[in-house]
């Protein structure tokens, strides 16, 4: 098996004023390909954190993150924005749609990015037909005009997983993506990303709350005063 | 691509936007307008001086030389025609006149009398000069046309003819054939003794002539050059004097050359006067002067009308990424640069300021064509008079939309927006995407 993605010895320092706060103090992980890994750990420990650092969005204070082989660390900014866009997909916990767009365009938004406009003018059409399949994957199909705010939160979840499937990235960081939803829709938003897992191999980094959901993963990640406690391999 | 699309998309969910776009669009329309109509007017002033004033003058004190003597030392292949002139000032008194009746009705109790400048012409080269002729022609009263278009001043009867202006027959209910009297008075020199000489004379109306110019029109009467020769007599010992030769050209831009040269000429044969183009005369070159100096007085205080609608676009844009700041998280996470952000909320101001530019350079354009249209509906509905004519002398608003100046308003004004917007897209680019997404 090999890993999609690695930190090595990763912290993360926040400065407030004179005063620095370490979040992250070392952390050795890596996310073999098509597993879903659980990241566990009490508030506050880091976890939104360490996503963000191994989603390129935060720089790391020291240490480096690897994309498969390369380290993704060192490179130029529009460099890791365009393996940000190959590699990852991000799902939040307040599902972050665009507002003035509809399910199908924002769905579609997680391809232009790397479009250019006469791109988009030969290519839109199949980037629209791709999004609506994703969407009836997600079991939109009905719903593909309906802006965010005409949307349940378990909805608008299933068109944020969309978003983040459209650029077929390897890895898919989710961020208490149930944290918001009621048991009942987040077992259904759990199963659509086990789903998807079994059949695009994609890996999942789970934050998550829930001790049940993180059994169910492949693998527990716990964190505990910035670094690693413990890797608990599951049942499965 | 995402750029564009989300500006778009960020700008018509937003109709706050339009207060920047209605910005842009006034201000953009008021350079428009009221910089063609400035320039419309100095348009219109030098026609109607060049009308008169022609290419090239000669400026002479009066009767030092004889037109005979200096004609030759004018011609040039560049030179289309010339003209003497000879100019004096008096009061005329239609009142004293056969149309005396006539007249009183017509003003009712305003004075009458009136001081104008009187202009010797030869008729027939000053046809050639500027558009006399037309001007007789182009009277449409027939008792105030003249009976013969080639001698003007022909009459019957020991009387002198004089040609009036239009506007000025038409207040005073001056026809043609009426008499009128010119009052006039000059210092003459016998030996060592200056004494003032008083003239009154009967002249008969032949005609009106009619210029685009009201104030030319009411205060200006032609008569043959001959006839002023008689009036203001000559210091030397021809006849043929003159105070100003009007020289036409076959190219205008040739001015400067053609008169360096004739006035190379004039100094070596020891001619008293000076060429000057006709746009360097004093009175003509001081008022023309002071219209450009208010004309970009005038822009500047418009330009200020840019900075405005500028103030405005950086105030809603500003807003815009303050309520877009969740999205600029999202974006970065979905593989946006910064740059891509900071584009975003350029191609806001762009989309803005083309908007209100191309608004505003068409209403600039609709207002300068109907202008006239507005004016009349806004005197005749209320009583309101933008532009009185007594005031600008112009019988029609004039206007003249400069393609130069359009294009120059429309760059800068998307420049300066631009210019403008480079501020909150570069707040956008520097939001710190990680605590964007932090905010729920
Ligand atoms: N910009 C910042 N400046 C200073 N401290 C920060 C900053 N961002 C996060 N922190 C701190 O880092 C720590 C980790 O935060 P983080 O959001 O990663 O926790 P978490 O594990 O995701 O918690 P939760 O389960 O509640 O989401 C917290 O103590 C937080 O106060
Ligand atoms: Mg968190």
């Amino acid at each position: 098996m090999t890993a999609v993605l690695t930190a090595v010895g990763v912290h993360k320092t926040y400065r407030l004023g004179r005063r620095e706060i370490p979040v992250l103090q070392g952390i050795d992980m890596s996310l073999m390909e098509g597993e879903i890994a659980a990241l566990v750990g009490a508030s506050g420990a880091g976890k939104s954190t360490l996503v963000h650092v191994l989603g390129l969005l935060d720089p790391p204070t020291q240490g480096t993150v690897h994309y498969g082989e390369t380290d993704v660390t060192t490179l130029p900014t529009p460099q890791q924005a365009r393996l940000r866009h190959e590699h990852v997909g991000f799902v939040f916990q307040f599902y972050h749609l665009i507002p003035e767009l509809n399910a199908l365009e924002n769905v579609c938004l997680g391809s232009m990015m790397t479009m250019s406009l006469p791109g988009w003018l030969s290519g839109g059409r199949r980037v629209k037909q791709r999004a609506r399949e994703l969407l009836s994957k997600v079991g939109l199909e009905e719903r593909l005009r309906h802006r965010p705010s005409q949307l349940s939160g378990g909805e608008r979840q299933r068109v944020a997983i969309a978003r983040a499937l459209i650029a077929e990235p390897k890895v898919i960081l989710a961020d208490e993506p149930t944290g918001n939803l009621d048991s009942n829709t987040a077992a259904g938003i759990l199963d659509l990303i086990w789903e998807i897992n079994e059949e695009r191999r994609i890996s999942f980094l789970l934050v998550t709350h829930n001790e049940a959901v993180a059994r169910r993963c492949d693998r527990r990640i716990r964190l505990r005063d910035g670094s690693v406690e413990s890797r608990e391999v599951g049942r499965n | 691509m995402y750029k564009y699309f989300l500006a778009v998309r960020y700008l018509v969910s937003r109709p706050i936007n339009l207060i920047g776009t209605i910005g842009v669009t006034l201000a953009v329309w008021a350079l428009i307008f009221v910089v063609s109509i400035f320039t419309g007017y100095i348009h219109e002033m030098r026609l109607h001086v060049r009308g008169t004033a022609s290419d090239l003058s000669l400026l002479f004190d009066r009767s030092q030389d004889s037109f005979a003597q200096v004609e030759p030392l004018l011609r040039h292949e560049g030179v289309r025609a010339i003209a003497p002139r000879l100019s004096w000032y008096g009061l005329l008194d239609p009142v004293r006149g056969t149309a005396k009746k006539r007249v009183v009705a017509a003003t009712a109790g305003q004075p009458t009398a009136n001081f104008f400048q009187v202009v010797g012409i030869d008729f027939a080269r000053e046809a050639e000069i500027g558009s006399l002729r037309d001007e007789l022609e182009a009277v449409p009263d027939a008792d105030r046309r003249v009976v013969d278009g080639q001698r003007p001043f022909l009459i019957k009867g020991k009387q002198p003819g004089m040609l009036i202006g239009l506007s000025r027959a038409r207040a005073w209910d001056v026809r043609r054939g009426d008499s009128v009297a010119l009052t006039t008075a000059m210092h003459t020199q016998k030996q060592k003794t200056v004494s003032l000489r008083t003239i009154e004379e009967p002249f008969v109306i032949t005609g009106a002539y009619s210029s685009r110019h009201h104030e030319f029109e009411s205060s200006t009467v032609l008569l043959d050059i001959e006839t002023m020769r008689r009036l203001v007599p000559s210091r030397g010992s021809h006849r043929d004097h003159f105070d100003e030769i009007a020289i036409a050209l076959h190219d205008p831009t040739r001015a400067i050359e053609i008169r360096d040269l004739l006035n190379a000429r004039l100094a070596k044969a020891g001619a008293h006067g000076q060429i000057a183009a006709w746009q360097e005369r004093k009175p003509i070159r001081r008022f023309l002067d002071n219209v450009e100096h208010q004309r970009s007085l005038m822009s500047l205080v418009l330009i200020a009308l840019i900075a405005i609608a500028c103030f405005l676009v950086l105030a809603t844009l500003l807003m815009m990424v303050s309520e877009k700041t969740r999205d600029i998280g999202v974006l970065t996470a979905l593989g946006s640069t910064r740059r891509g952000i900071l584009m975003i909320f350029l191609n806001c101001g762009l989309v803005i300021s083309t908007l209100g530019v191309g608004l505003g350079v068409l209403a600039g354009w609709l207002t300068c064509r109907h202008l006239n249209d507005i004016t009349d509906w806004l005197e005749t509905s209320f009583g309101i008079k933008l532009f009185p004519s007594e005031i600008y002398g112009l019988k029609e608003i004039p206007y003249e939309l400069e393609p130069r100046w359009i294009v120059i308003v429309a760059g800068s004004a998307i420049g300066a927006v631009l210019l403008f917007s480079l501020i909150p897209a570069a707040v956008a680019a520097t939001r710190n995407p990680v605590q964007a997404l932090r905010q729920t």
